[in-house]
């Protein structure tokens, strides 16, 4: 790639981390920054600290079901984690357990995936490969992040104020009685509603970006499919979120003022609601996995230096799904409708796999004879092409309407969604760290160490989750404290799953502070990699770019360029370029 | 959007004109190629932020369709109880409106500033009367008659067991309208507070303008819609 | 600042009209709308905002005329084809859609499209409950259970809507009672009595329907609507007023298929075998009650 001389060069200057004032003037500089990359990376902190949060109280459950609650002859409690032990206290150590499962859900998706990918990585990268110096409206971009922060600020208040027991779905009439003597539920519900706002700006700031800020010579079809991914995410953003904007202003009027809409006490409907919150909830699943798929295309073309195997096909089925994802909310409420409703909807889910599967097919094509490097990166990405498969293809039982019936609520549900929530988009975003890590901080981090992380996350999460498709075909139920005896097996290997996890994690945490603290310096293009993010220094410069940059390759021509700032003996072009 | 404030220092000082904000002084966010890119970004912009906009008045839209659906009844009833001429002369009350606001915006494209005052202020009385119909005449009178939404209902004479229902989807309905056009109104007395000091906007710079006018079209459209679902049925 | 948006670059402030820009490069002009233009479209948008109200005036003329009924949808369809005429003129002029870049138009008609897909699943759904098997048909109890309305916290309540408790009754028919009660006493007071006797509560309930049809004897018309309709509480109420006898129809129950019977929306029945009216003789009688009573 080239770049050419144009009037406003930034040649002297410093990578954008570098401080330039004391201590107090350096926060000052961060809290009131417009520069993507500052804020991509106050994203990226925050949603890792939510991450956390929810990881505690998920751990938390996860310890609860370690063993059923059991009440001996003599009236003796064993098995219960919260609350006093005794037969009394039951009903407490319940209402702790759906509180604890309440937070984890409702930090998980709000706080944490939804802004995860998109508003870390996606602030970061998305006008790094476009070329671009900044995203269209950068005030914008920071005051999204401060509503974000002010979200989660409720969402965190209300559970220090007691916490709320509706899980995350808020279902009425439930959520707008329970807890009637206090205002955190309200709280809960305004988290979600603000941080909708966060969500919906960033949404329209990245469309407005990608339209309008490519650098020339990069038409469409020459962007990064990570941008194509961000951009599909971008328009469910834009169009569903509002409505769980009005969905849930309508259950705070409810709970209020009792209107009604939803209460049938007063001649509303119940299920109206859950039409209204999977409309926008069904989509926003979309939300969390489609960056999570643009990641694992550069991840892969980069680290097996392959061109990616059916650009268009892959960038037309993002399009594709987040068409399609908005017609097919009605498989959350099958139980709920009637037939007729039910049978449209369960064919109809049915499309949602075909976009799905093109993009699998077309990634393992792209590894088709690829020369393969083994690393933290490309392990994330391959543990991504098998879990992903699995939640993908479980949610085909689910989407049938026939099979549903049994499996609904059931934790065959809950694997079904975690294999899709952290074996896609968890797996990924992990995957996209490692990947842009030495850019984004400019330090490398241990190898070794990464994969070791990546290999217990893998191991951890399969036997936490994989044994919970075998409890929810069996019947287990979900959001429920206790279980039958024959259920314990099973449910101690997935909290011994979880443990497992926690030590990938904590592996990863000290990996990236090491790598902060002592990681040796990053060259701008470790990988080899030929979207424009490679092109400038790591850590980027405040302006991202010397030189105003001029596209002239694709973002996957490993055939026929030499990556910019690589050395031709460490990433060769193959011997017949122009064979296939 | 992210048009920032540079004196350019070739122009005359005179009054206004000296001011960074004076539309001839304006530039764009380096960022963008020039000035026009800069615009249709904003506008751009504008018309995601509008169709998030109509999305969530879709929620009501929806309710309401249901509703209406399950209990026709229910609304004949509780639309006999609003009179349309106050819908309607609240209608004309926006059209109007709208029609000020866009040639406000058209003032500003020939550089026009008095015009752009004169439509603005029009515009904005429109707003008022809107607001003070809503309130004075509908509203209130309604609330006192125990015309109310969901337990507040304490109407006696409801010819329909649904009317409350009727009564909720009206007064979330009307008044989350209500609400954007103060938003809308308050966008406005902001473009015209800059037009009248600064002389903000002019040929080269009135994307506030533009933008300004196409949230109140907006608040215009929805309630093309709102008033004969709300005012017109039998 | 470090990383500023705020340096900028001054285009050439002289104005030229063919280039509102002065950008000079990759310029395509600014469509200005003509003032006569404008005028037209807001004359047009009086001109059919008048237009629905005068057809919507004229159905109800229509209806008392010749003393029949139309069609529900005739008014929906009528209403808003005009408000979608009115919408377009104001996206295509007032706000320059018609000569803006096709993309915003492409972004409206993505969002509208988005909103026809809401309406219609969800109008689907809660409007085919019955279509396939009867027994999912949604028969609410006529405005609302009113059950747990009064279900608060003994320390205070976060709502902010009067506390009230309708003995599980709808709220229409809790503020109904409340005031037939209120007009009886009030005869009551009248007559120096402190309870109300059976005259007085007589006497109360004829003022309470005297002022209910008030409305219809002001604008001197015969309230034809409420006879002819089933799910009008009222008219189900026991002689009050002569006509609603005439017109007295079957209360409505569950179709009286094999385990239906005693089943409600609160409890569940057994299914077993075939789905109850699908194939059996039963499901004429099971659907006809079921079908909310659209149009008359
Ligand atoms: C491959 C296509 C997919 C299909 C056909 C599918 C289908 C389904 C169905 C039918 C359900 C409802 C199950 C029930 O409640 O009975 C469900 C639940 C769920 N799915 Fe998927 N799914 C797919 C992909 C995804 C993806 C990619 C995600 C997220 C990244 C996801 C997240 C969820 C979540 C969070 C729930 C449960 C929501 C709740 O009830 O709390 N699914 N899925
Ligand atoms: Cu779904």
């Amino acid at each position: 790639m080239t770049t050419a001389e144009t009037t406003h060069d930034h040649h002297d200057e410093g990578s954008y981390l570098t401080p330039k004032y004391g201590v107090m003037g350096t926060i000052w500089d961060w809290m009131t920054t417009v520069d993507h990359k500052k804020i991509g990376v106050m994203y990226l902190f925050a949603v890792l600290f939510m991450f956390f949060l929810g990881g505690v109280a998920a751990l938390a459950v996860r310890l609860e079901l370690l063993e059923p609650v059991r009440v001996a002859a003599d009236g003796t409690i064993t098995g219960q984690l919260f609350g006093p032990a005794n037969p009394e206290s039951i009903a407490t150590g319940n209402n702790i357990f759906n509180r604890l499962f309440t937070l984890h859900g409702a930090i998980m998706v709000f706080m944490f995936i939804i802004p995860s990918v998109p508003a870390a990585l996606g602030n970061f990268f998305l006008p790094l490969m476009l070329g671009a110096k900044d995203v269209a409206f950068p005030r914008l971009n920071l005051f999204s992040w401060y509503i974000y922060v002010v979200g989660s600020l409720f969402g965190v208040f209300s559970i220090i104020l007691g916490g709320v027991d509706t899980g995350w779905t808020f279902y009425t009439p439930y959520s707008t009685t329970t807890d009637a003597d206090h205002w955190r539920v309200l709280l809960m519900v305004l988290a979600a509603f603000v941080l909708g706002f966060s969500s919906i700006l960033t949404g329209l700031n990245f469309i407005v970006t990608t339209h309008k800020l490519r650098a020339p010579g990069m038409g469409w079809f020459d962007m990064p499919l990570f941008i194509w991914a961000i951009y599909a995410t971008s328009i469910i953003q834009v169009l569903a979120t509002p409505v769980i904007g009005i969905t849930l202003l309508l259950l705070i009027f409810e709970r209020l003022f009792k209107v009604g809409i939803f209460d049938p006490a007063l001649g509303g409907d119940p299920v109206l609601y859950q039409h209204f919150f999977w409309f926008y909830s069904h989509p926003v699943v979309y939300v969390m996995i489609l960056p999570g798929m643009g990641i694992i295309s550069e991840i892969l073309s980069v680290h097996a230096r392959k061109h990616i195997f059916g650009y268009r096909a892959i960038a037309f089925s993002s399009l594709g799904i987040a068409a399609v994802s908005f017609i097919v909310w009605g498989h959350h409420m099958f139980t709920a409708m009637g037939e007729l409703a039910s049978t449209i909807f369960s064919a109809l889910t049915f499309l949602v796999a075909i976009p799905t599967a093109i993009k699998m097919f077309n990634w393992i094509a792209t590894l088709y004879k690829g020369s393969i490097a083994i690393n933290t990166p490309m392990l994330y990405a391959l543990s991504f092409l098998f879990l992903f498969s699995i939640g993908g293809l479980t949610g085909l039982p689910l989407g049938a309407l026939a099979t549903d019936l049994h499996l609904h609520d059931s934790y065959f549900v809950v694997a079904h969604f975690h294999y899709t929530m952290m074996g896609g988009t968890v797996i990924a975003f992990l995957g996209g760290i490692h990947h842009w890590w030495p850019k984004m901080f400019g330090r490398m981090y241990n190898e070794r160490a990464g994969m070791i992380g990546c290999v217990l996350v893998f191991i951890g999460f399969n036997l936490t989750f994989m044994t919970q498709f075998f409890l929810g075909t069996q019947g287990m139920p979900r959001r429920y404290a206790s279980y039958i005896d024959e259920f314990q097996t099973l449910h101690v290997l997935s909290t011994y799953g979880s443990w497992i996890l926690l030590a990938g994690f904590l592996v990863h945490l000290f990996n990236f502070i090491h790598s902060l603290v002592a990681g040796p310096k990053a060259p701008p293009n470790p990988w080899g990699g030929l979207t424009l993010e490679w092109e400038t220094e790591s850590p980027p410069i405040e302006h991202n770019f010397h030189h105003e940059v001029l596209v002239q390759h694709g973002p996957y021509d490993f055939d026929t360029v030499v990556p910019p700032h690589c050395d031709e003996r460490e990433f060769p072009l193959p011997e017949t370029p122009a064979s296939h | 959007m992210a048009t920032i404030d540079a004196p350019n220092p070739d122009i005359q000082a005179t009054g206004a004109q000296t001011h960074p904000l004076y539309w001839k002084n304006r530039g764009f966010a380096h960022h963008f190629r020039n000035a026009d890119e800069q615009f249709d970004a904003c506008k751009l912009g504008m018309w995601l932020f509008l169709s998030t906009e109509i999305l969530l008045f879709a929620g009501i839209f929806c309710a309401y369709a249901i509703f209406r659906m399950l209990y026709p009844e229910a609304w004949a009833a509780g639309s006999h109880h609003l009179d349309w001429r106050f819908g309607g002369l609240n209608t004309v009350i926006l059209l109007l409106s709208s029609w000020t606001v866009a040639s406000g915006v058209r003032a500003a494209q020939l550089g026009n500033n008095a015009a752009l005052i004169r439509n603005l202020v029009i515009t904005l009385i429109c707003a008022g009367l809107f607001v003070f119909i809503k309130l004075y005449f509908e509203y209130i009178p309604k609330l006192s008659a125990g015309k109310a939404p969901g337990t507040f209902f304490s109407y006696p004479y409801a010819h329909d067991p649904h009317e409350p229902l009727w009564w909720s989807i009206y007064y979330i309905g009307t008044g989350i309208h209500a609400l954007h056009v103060l938003i809308g109104a308050g966008l406005l007395i902001w473009v015209l507070v800059r037009a009248i000091r600064y002389e903000a906007y002019g040929p080269t710079e009135y994307t506030m303008v533009e933008n300004s006018a196409l949230y109140w079209h907006l608040v215009d459209l929805i309630w093309i819609f709102l008033f004969p679902l709300l005012y017109l049925i039998h | 600042m470090s990383h500023s948006i705020d340096d900028v670059h001054i285009p050439n402030p002289d104005f030229d009209p063919t280039d509102p820009h002065a950008t000079g490069q990759g310029h395509h002009g600014h469509h200005i709308i003509s003032a006569p233009t404008l005028m037209i479209v807001l004359l047009l948008l009086l001109f059919f905002t008048a237009l629905t109200v005068g057809l919507s005036r004229g159905e109800v003329w229509v209806q008392d005329t010749f003393d029949i009924i139309l069609p529900n949808w005739l008014n929906i369809i009528i209403a808003m084809s005009i408000s979608v005429i009115k919408a377009t003129l104001v996206g295509a002029y007032f706000m320059g859609l018609r000569f803006d870049k096709a993309l915003n138009s492409i972004i409206m008609l993505v969002c509208l499209a988005a909103v026809v897909c809401f309406l219609f699943f969800t109008a689907i759904d809660l409007g085919n409950r019955d279509s396939v098997s009867a027994v999912r048909a949604t028969v609410p109890t006529p405005g609302g259970t009113g059950e747990g309305l009064d279900k608060t916290a003994d320390r205070f309540s976060t709502a902010l809507s009067p506390r009230i408790s309708t003995n599980r009754m709808p709220i229409t028919e809790f503020r109904r009672t409340e005031r037939l009660n209120e007009l009886a006493l009030k005869q009551a007071e009248d007559h120096g009595r402190i309870e109300p006797n059976d005259e007085d509560k007589a006497a109360g309930e004829a003022e309470f329907w005297r002022i209910y049809y008030q409305g219809y004897v002001d604008k001197g018309k015969h309230p034809h609507r409420h006879e002819h309709d089933e799910h009008n509480y009222f008219t189900k109420l026991p002689d009050h007023f002569a006509h609603h006898d005439d017109d007295a129809l079957e209360p409505v129950s569950r179709p009286d298929v094999a385990g239906v019977a005693d089943s409600s929306p609160n409890f569940s029945f057994r299914r077993t075998g075939k789905t109850p009216g699908l194939f059996s003789e039963g499901s004429e009688h099971a659907s006809d009650h079921a079908a909310p009573a659209s149009d008359h």
